[in-house]
């Protein structure tokens, strides 16, 4: 069936076979923090990595993304400043965070799940991601939810998930396209 | 004791207004001190929202306060004052009225610029005024910092000239508007 679409429709299902890194400047990656009952978004300018997805064939998957903790941008610097503190991404000591993937199944409405574990901080912990893939765009954008207890960030009286939430939701688009 | 201002006295809401928000500005001036001076923790957020919540509030009472000010002819000013100075009082009441203004719309403006989201009083979401921006947030805070200092200024001449009224002057513009009572014009009648 995938040949016959393949066939038919030129780059069809075509995912990305051999594994290659996300191109700029279409690939992001944001997170959204609830504060004091509110969202509050951001972004990490810096990561890469090397990515292989294939629809037709999901458990050879592959995610090999590294995140520079030191890039994360809210929008504002004093509170960026202090989130590569020691209580939260700790940058200094932790320059880099780690997301790791082998295999994905097919999900539902046309999506995927990943399941990959996430290393921050030097804590290393379970995320699972689901995706969608754009085969026409050769774009990946997916998402997940993750706790940020797990990995320590925001440690002393930040741990209280009563002002900044616990669960941090992660959203991504990686472009693969060769424009 | 009547709701409205008299030739001669304040009514209870207008002195209710001056007072509640006295009392506002000195408690903000605090916690505004405090809070800038806290290394980051969440009690440092939750002065920070109580000082922008509370903000908002002098906002609203300060646009009552100016419906209700032209809705209401204000007490005259004894008539034993220079014209120089009835000019001098009405100059810098305007002025205080422009601080009061401007200070908490630059620091919604600064609140709204560097992103952070508000819950008044922990109630409900308080709309932002712009998008995120680090160099209108600066330009925010500039302007919120120097109309503080001018506020300080008008107060210690607001506060002063109530005093020279009071003690100098012996006239009734401060106790009047302590007790809404005019003893010393009455005594005088």
């Amino acid at each position: 069936m995938s040949l016959i679409c393949t066939l038919v429709l030129g780059i069809g299902l075509a995912g990305i076979s051999e594994a290659k890194p996300p191109r700029w400047p279409e690939s992001s990656l944001r997170f959204s923090a609830s504060y004091d009952g509110e969202p509050l978004s951001g972004v990490f300018r810096k990561f890469g990595g090397q990515v292989k997805f294939d629809p037709s064939a999901p458990a050879q998957s592959s995610f090999e993304i590294e995140i520079d903790t030191g890039s994360v941008d809210t929008g504002d610097s004093e509170r960026d400043d202090y989130l590569r503190m020691p209580e939260w991404f700790s940058s200094e000591a932790h320059p880099k965070a780690h997301y790791r993937a082998k295999a994905c199944t097919a999900g539902k409405h046309h999506s995927w799940d990943c399941s990959g574990t996430l290393e921050l901080k030097g804590k290393t912990s379970a995320v699972p991601i689901a995706i969608i893939w754009s085969s026409e765009k050769q774009q990946l954008s997916g998402k997940a939810e993750l706790s940020r207890a797990q990995f320590a960030v925001g440690e002393g009286e930040w741990s209280d998930p009563e002002t900044i939430g616990d669960l941090v939701q992660v959203e991504f688009l990686l472009d693969f396209g060769d424009k | 004791m009547p709701m409205r201002d008299t030739l001669d006295q304040w009514g209870w809401m207008s002195r209710l207004l001056h007072w509640g928000m006295a009392a506002l500005v000195f408690g903000l001036l605090g916690v505004g001190v405090v809070m800038t001076d806290m290394k980051p923790s969440p009690d440092k957020i939750s002065l920070y929202n109580l000082h922008k919540s509370t903000g908002l509030l002098l906002l609203a009472l300060l646009v009552l306060r100016l419906i209700w000010r032209k809705r209401n002819s204000p007490p005259l000013l004894p008539g034993t004052m220079p014209a120089w100075q009835k000019t001098a009082s009405r100059i810098s009441h305007i002025a205080l009225y422009l601080a009061l203004l401007t200070i908490p719309i630059s620091g919604w403006i600064m609140h709204s610029a560097s992103g952070y989201p508000l819950r008044w009083y922990g109630l409900f979401k308080v709309p932002a005024l712009v998008a995120t921006d680090p160099g209108l947030k600066r330009s925010a805070q500039s302007v919120h910092e120097y109309a503080v200092y001018l506020l300080l200024a008008l107060l210690v001449v607001h506060i002063a000239a109530a005093l020279k009224h009071h003690f100098k002057d012996r006239d009734d513009v401060l106790m009047r508007m302590l007790t809404g009572r005019n003893t010393r014009w009455n005594d005088r009648l």
